[in-house]
């Protein structure tokens, strides 16, 4: 009797036990993936973290058939059906040209700063390829790098140094602020590091005395004449005349009200990386390092042609700026303007993509006059007449393209993904001759989560 | 106060006129300080008895002045007569009494569980973790810990490294550490769970949720509670030494004397540890990298900086028993430790040169007195002054494979960390000095039997200097400061109804913080340097409350249910920001709050023919709300330094369930399981943008075990080898279910199941004065992790001696 009680109370325990795991699966609509495919189109998305839209909870990916991914009848859930690319936070992915491989370097964590290649095979289907790099010794676990040639990746990390100033406590006096560089390159088709560098970035004696440093560098590209790395920069200003006595040493203020800093690139040398060198353009007083995506790319022409952002409110937008390929050095008798262009004020690119003959696809937000950016729009541009054309897309202005990582280009098509925030989209297409929009597949959306990139 | 202090008046006229008569109280013990519990004590010349209760103690009152003799019998001992001439108004007789040898094992290991039971009985959600039998043998405290239902220790490497405790899902600054009711930052990171020996403990209570008012932090998840031992019962000495693998050596001293006739208490402990924790590791987060950034994955190499080196001392002196005082004690408590510290959070980069050394010096006074005055009112003060030292040193600029050897670039040339140091942005010698004063008194009266109020303070403060040694900035610098203090005060209404069959206990507790912040800005005026100083000062204070409840359905079957509103308080990082560190002001920051609820039952122990069996089951249920999480600034252009805030964010959950069976046999064996199960869940349901329903809404919160099973037996077997001695057989296995480290489902991302067993056997000679035992530990060489990723030591072998003389 007394056994049996126990027996119950122990088998209720245990079930209680196991019915509060909690089992939910959720097989949204799939896509047959077909064989023997030309080109795969792959499309990744960022997951929410903590908050809606933040995009810190990681990366999906999920490839199909170009023929697919321009099909509007096709429905495409990286979130249910994808691969999640390892990383703790949202992965910084690349790809070959034609498709068949993605690269990334995994953000933060344990293994931040690991590159991991991939070899794409259709729906979640990505195998591993080639053996693991390491780059954070060199470049940190939250590594900035794009690739920067074809079969060539660049890796890039600057870190502003604490100011330098002189006096004793509390009388002290700045110097100036530096900020320590390292860049890898890596070999994308062999994994491995080839070369590494490291050094102190600084301006010149007037902008460094002023307050100016370089704070983040990243968007690294390879020349035409493959001699040279151009890396974007953002400079950030402190006031030399305002601290705060923080563990008895001065922490200088930021300096947000004074000027910001003319357009600014690091050079180094390819590719022995050697030889840093700034150049500057007066042209626009933005930052050309981007966020997550490429900004520059090298133009059929040979130039360089660099998008800029971050421009104060009511200073003209972003620009697209040329570096020459004679010089390597700013042209500065050459700016785009986005603002103008358009006929818009405060214009801030997300980013773009180069698409051949002077023509690109600019995907960009207005700044408000609070500083914040809001909407998504996409427009083409022809940088060789200065014009631009929008497209009208479906809610434009709940869009944000704030992570997004890459469009994708095969053959003549273009192809980007829009979907505003925790809500269905489509990949739009686009003919880079032409002009002409397709709407291609549907994007199955998650709450928070957001379609950032198609390769 | 007013009422209590008529109501001490009015108790102190009752006495004097009842001063013709007294009351004789005390212990029955056995010669080794063990209670006998159930002796009858019977006063010859009248017709006054009692019985002894769990603790050994009997009192007989309104017995006239006088010579008497006091009998005292029962299974357990010879009978005993006791001559004791009654002059005083409350006078104490202790008697020792000679054991029946055939019976006082038996009894005395029913007698152990009574305390525990006693304290398991009381509302709360807690278990109670007698050290007795892991004191003899080579555990520590943290494992012990580990194996407690619902709680989960996560350690960031070997023996002293740093630990994180999750209570029923919760953790960091949640969950409170506690010794002797006191915060055990008091005492600081060279007095802790790592190096406090359980020889020196006399037991663990784990309070899940729900706090008794004794304990009163700003709280949300429970506390753990270390109870020193006070051992004033009897004059012993003890000592113990311990070796096996990793070159681990732990030794421990404890010696108490009391003198019978004036209560003079002398009470002396040390411990000292040493290692060297180069055990071997090979999980996949065991990384070798070549100089072209190639990377080997499983790679089979030893720790090679994680060494650890621990010594500290407790000595108090005081008076115990007498008219005046229960106990009056003053104490001084000395600590010191070195710790190597091979990797950060996870293990995926070695450091090498990377230490803390930590040294606390510790003043403490207690007093208690039942009776004070009057009977049932009854005080506790205990107030400790710390005065804490840390420092971190972190110099060495290179880079280091997990080889041990320095990692080379492409060109064979030593890599630099890019900070300069292994760990942070920059080298570092960091000299932190921190007092801390902590009180904490308690004022308790028996109102009428089985009524009892009580008000519990405490006082906290903390006074915070720190150097950097590498940028001394000489006396008189200007620096920013903040200074903390903190108060709780709770009351506690505790009653026992309904023929003691119910036990309630309701509680409210205020919690008032005074923060501090001094910051001195410099500005750059014509040329001159003005600076301004910026006081800002923030006060605050926020009210918990709960109660607590058990109810004896059956005598051997007790139902035990409580809750609480909980509250933590926001640090002062979190209000007043810290700009070396990019956090910015948030001064309407409010606390975090939580309701905890538990309920449960205890059934047991029942006992037929030869089997024992005891069943224990708690149910929980925790909702936090106004979580206080640090954000990015939205409106700041993400090109910008990220900056960001503290705020209050979101909701949590967890509910989960937990139990433990306990079986003896024939008092020889004894099997135990337990098992914790619990669903943290992430409960904002809505996106407050969109009003979409979230994806993970009520799903599992990442990066915590939630599913765990201890178990273990124990085999004592008599006479072996030699007459009258003891082996005693243990294994223990310890089971944590797979989980997630990151929201989205990923192999990789998945910390796979794990299996830990040890076994050991302990021997006690005939003469009852040495023990000898060996622990084997991992038997299996299993690959067991800890806090994120980090692998655990594999099979590893201790031998431990343990000597104690008695009565001196």
């Amino acid at each position: 009797m007394k056994a049996n009680l126990i027996k119950t109370a122990l088998f209720g325990a245990v079930a209680t036990a196991f019915s509060l795991a909690s089992c939910s699966k959720n097989d949204g609509p799939d896509t047959t993936i077909p064989e023997d495919v030309d080109r795969w189109i792959t499309v990744s998305g960022a997951m929410m973290d903590e908050e809606a839209g933040d995009g810190n909870g990681g990366t999906m990916v999920y490839s199909v058939s170009a023929a697919q991914a321009k099909d509007p009848g096709v429905s495409i859930n990286v979130f249910d059906n994808g691969m999640h690319v390892k990383s703790q936070r949202t992965a910084r992915l690349q790809a070959s040209a034609d498709g068949d491989f993605l690269y990334n370097i995994q953000y933060v964590g344990d293994d931040g700063g690991i590159f991991n290649k991939y070899s794409v095979h259709g729906g979640k289907d990505f195998r591993p390829d080639g053996p693991e790099v390491e780059t954070a010794t060199y470049v940190s676990t939250s590594p900035r790098w794009l690739k920067a040639a074809e079969g060539v990746g660049v890796a890039v990390r600057a870190a502003a140094n604490d100011a330098v100033y002189e006096g004793t406590n509390p009388n002290f006096v700045f110097k100036y602020r530096r900020a320590k560089t390292d860049a890898i390159t890596l070999d994308l088709n062999d994994p491995k590091i080839t070369k590494t560098t490291s050094f102190e970035l600084g301006l010149s004696e007037d902008e460094e005395a002023a307050g100016y440093y370089v704070s983040r560098i990243d968007v690294p590209v390879i020349n035409k004449a493959g001699n040279k790395v151009f890396i974007g920069a953002a400079v950030n200003k402190v006031n030399p005349d305002s601290y705060t006595l923080e563990e008895g040493v001065p922490v200088f203020d930021n300096d947000r009200t004074r000027p910001k800093s003319w357009a600014k690139t690091l050079v180094l040398d390819y590719p022995s990386l050697a030889n840093p060198k700034v150049i500057t353009s007066t042209q626009t007083r933005g930052n050309t390092n981007g966020y997550r995506s490429t900004m520059q790319y090298v133009g059929t022409d040979g130039h360089v042609y660099q998008a800029t952002s971050g421009e104060a409110v009511g200073t003209g937008g972003s620009k697209i700026l040329r570096i020459s390929t004679e010089t390597n050095d700013y042209d500065n008798s050459y700016v785009f303007s986005l603002d103008q262009a358009l006929g818009l004020t405060n214009t801030y690119i997300e980013t773009w993509r180069y698409t051949g003959d002077g023509i690109g696809f600019v995907v960009y937000s207005l700044v408000n006059n609070a500083g914040e950016r809001t909407g998504g729009y996409i427009a083409r541009v022809d940088l060789n007449n200065k014009t631009a054309t929008k497209y009208t897309i479906p809610n434009e202005a709940a869009l944000k393209f704030r992570q997004i990582q890459n469009i994708a280009i095969d053959g003549d098509d273009v192809y980007i993904a829009v979907a505003a925030i925790g809500q269905n989209g489509n990949i739009y297409v686009f003919d880079r001759k032409t002009g002409e929009m397709t709407v291609g597949a549907k994007l199955v959306n998650k709450t928070g989560n957001q379609y950032i990139g198609v390769y | 106060m007013k009422l209590l202090s008529s109501i001490t008046i009015l108790f102190l006229s009752t006495l004097t006129t009842l001063a013709q008569n007294g009351e004789l109280w005390g212990t029955v013990t056995l010669s080794s300080g063990q209670p006998v519990v159930g002796a009858s004590v019977i006063l010859q010349s009248g017709n006054i008895g009692t019985m002894t209760d769990e603790r050994g103690r009997y009192s007989l009152s309104a017995i006239p002045f006088g010579d008497h003799v006091l009998v005292v019998t029962s299974l357990e001992i010879q009978p005993v007569e006791a001559r004791v001439t009654l002059n005083e108004v409350r006078q104490r007789k202790n008697i020792i009494a000679k054991g029946n040898e055939s019976t006082q094992l038996t009894e005395a290991s029913v007698v152990r569980s009574s305390e525990k039971r006693e304290i398991e009985t009381q509302g709360f959600a807690v278990n109670v973790i007698e050290t007795k039998e892991a004191a003899l043998r080579n555990i520590q405290t943290n494992e012990l810990l580990d194996r407690t239902v619902g709680v989960r220790v996560r350690q960031s490497g070997g023996l002293g490294s740093e630990v994180q405790y999750n209570l029923n899902g919760m953790t960091g600054r949640s969950v409170g550490i506690f010794i002797d009711g006191i915060e055990i930052s008091t005492y600081g990171s060279s007095f802790n769970l790592n190096n406090i020996p359980p020889a020196m403990i006399d037991r663990i209570e784990v309070y899940k949720g729900v706090l008794p008012a004794h304990l009163s932090g700003d709280l949300l998840g429970g506390a753990i509670n270390i109870v020193l031992k006070k051992g004033n019962t009897v004059n012993n000495m003890t000592a113990s030494v311990s070796y096996g693998s990793f070159n681990t050596l732990q030794s421990d001293l404890s010696a108490n004397y009391r003198n019978a006739k004036n209560g003079f208490t002398a009470k002396v402990s040390g411990f000292y540890t040493a290692t060297d924790n180069d055990y071997e590791q090979w999980g996949k987060f065991s990384k070798y990298i070549e100089p072209n950034g190639i990377v080997t994955r499983n790679y089979r190499t030893k720790r090679f900086f994680d060494g650890y080196t621990t010594f500290g001392g407790r000595f108090e002196l005081g008076f115990t028993d007498v008219k005046w005082a229960d106990a009056f004690l003053v104490g001084y408590n000395i600590a010191d430790s070195y710790k190597e510290i091979q990797h950060g959070q996870t293990m995926g980069t070695p450091y090498m040169g990377r230490t803390s050394e930590a040294q606390g010096h510790v003043l403490n006074l207690h007093y208690t007195k039942n009776d004070l005055l009057t009977q049932g009112l009854n005080l506790t003060v205990n107030g400790v002054y710390g005065n804490r030292n840390t420092y971190i040193q972190d110099t060495v600029p290179w880079a280091y494979n997990w080889d041990g050897n320095i990692r080379v670039d492409l060109n064979g040339n030593p890599i630099r960390r890019l900070g300069g140091a292994q760990q942070g942005s920059a080298p570092t010698m960091m000299d932190i000095d921190r007092q801390i004063t902590n009180i904490r008194s308690n004022v308790s009266y028996d109102m009428v039997a089985g009524h009892r109020i009580s008000v519990n303070h405490i006082y906290y403060t903390v006074d915070r200097q720190d150097d950097d040694l590498l940028n001394p900035l000489g006396d008189g610098a200007l620096k920013n400061s903040n200074d903390l203090s903190k108060n709780v005060l709770s009351f506690n209404y505790e009653a026992q109804t309904f023929n003691n069959r119910l036990r309630t206990n309701l509680f409210a507790k205020i919690y008032q913080q005074s923060l501090t912040s001094i910051a001195y800005n410099g500005s750059q005026v014509d040329g001159q340097v003005v600076i301004i100083k910026d006081v800002v000062h923030d006060n605050r204070s926020n009210t918990g409350y709960g109660f607590a409840a058990s109810y004896s359905l059956f005598p051997r079957m007790i139902i035990i249910t409580s809750a609480e509103r909980a509250v933590r308080m926001p640090g002062d990082n979190e209000i007043f920001g810290s700009p070396d560190q990019n956090v910015l002001a948030s001064p309407a920051l409010k606390p975090e709050r939580s309701d905890n609820y538990n309920a449960g039952f205890r059934v047991g122990t029942f006992e037929f023919d030869q089997h024992k069996i005891s069943l224990s089951t708690n149910v929980f249920w925790r909702n936090v709300k106004d979580r206080i999480m640090p954000r990015t600034n939205e409106l700041l252009n993400n090109q910008e330094i990220e900056e960001t805030q503290y705020i209050n964010l979101g909701l949590a959950q967890s509910l989960g369930f937990e139990g433990e069976l306990s079986y003896i046999y024939q008092n020889n064996l004894t099997l135990m399981v337990n098992f914790s199960k619990f669903n943290s869940l992430f409960k904002q349901e809505f996106d407050p943008a969109t009003g979409q329903r979230m994806t993970y809404y009520n799903t599992q919160i990442p990066n915590e075990p939630f599913f765990t099973i201890n178990g273990n037996a124990h085999y004592r077997l008599d006479d072996v080898i030699q007459q009258a001695s003891e082996l005693n057989l243990f294994y223990t296995l310890g089971y944590v279910h797979p989980f997630r480290t990151i929201w989205p489902v990923s192999d990789w991302f998945i910390t796979p199941a794990q299996y830990a067993q040890n076994v050991g056997a302990s021997y006690i000679f005939p003469n009852r004065k040495v023990i000898a035992s060996l622990d084997i530990k991992n038997i299996f060489n299993a690959e067991v992790y800890d806090n994120f990723g980090v692998q655990k030591p594999g099979r590893a072998f201790y031998l431990k001696l343990n000597y104690t003389i008695n009565n001196f």
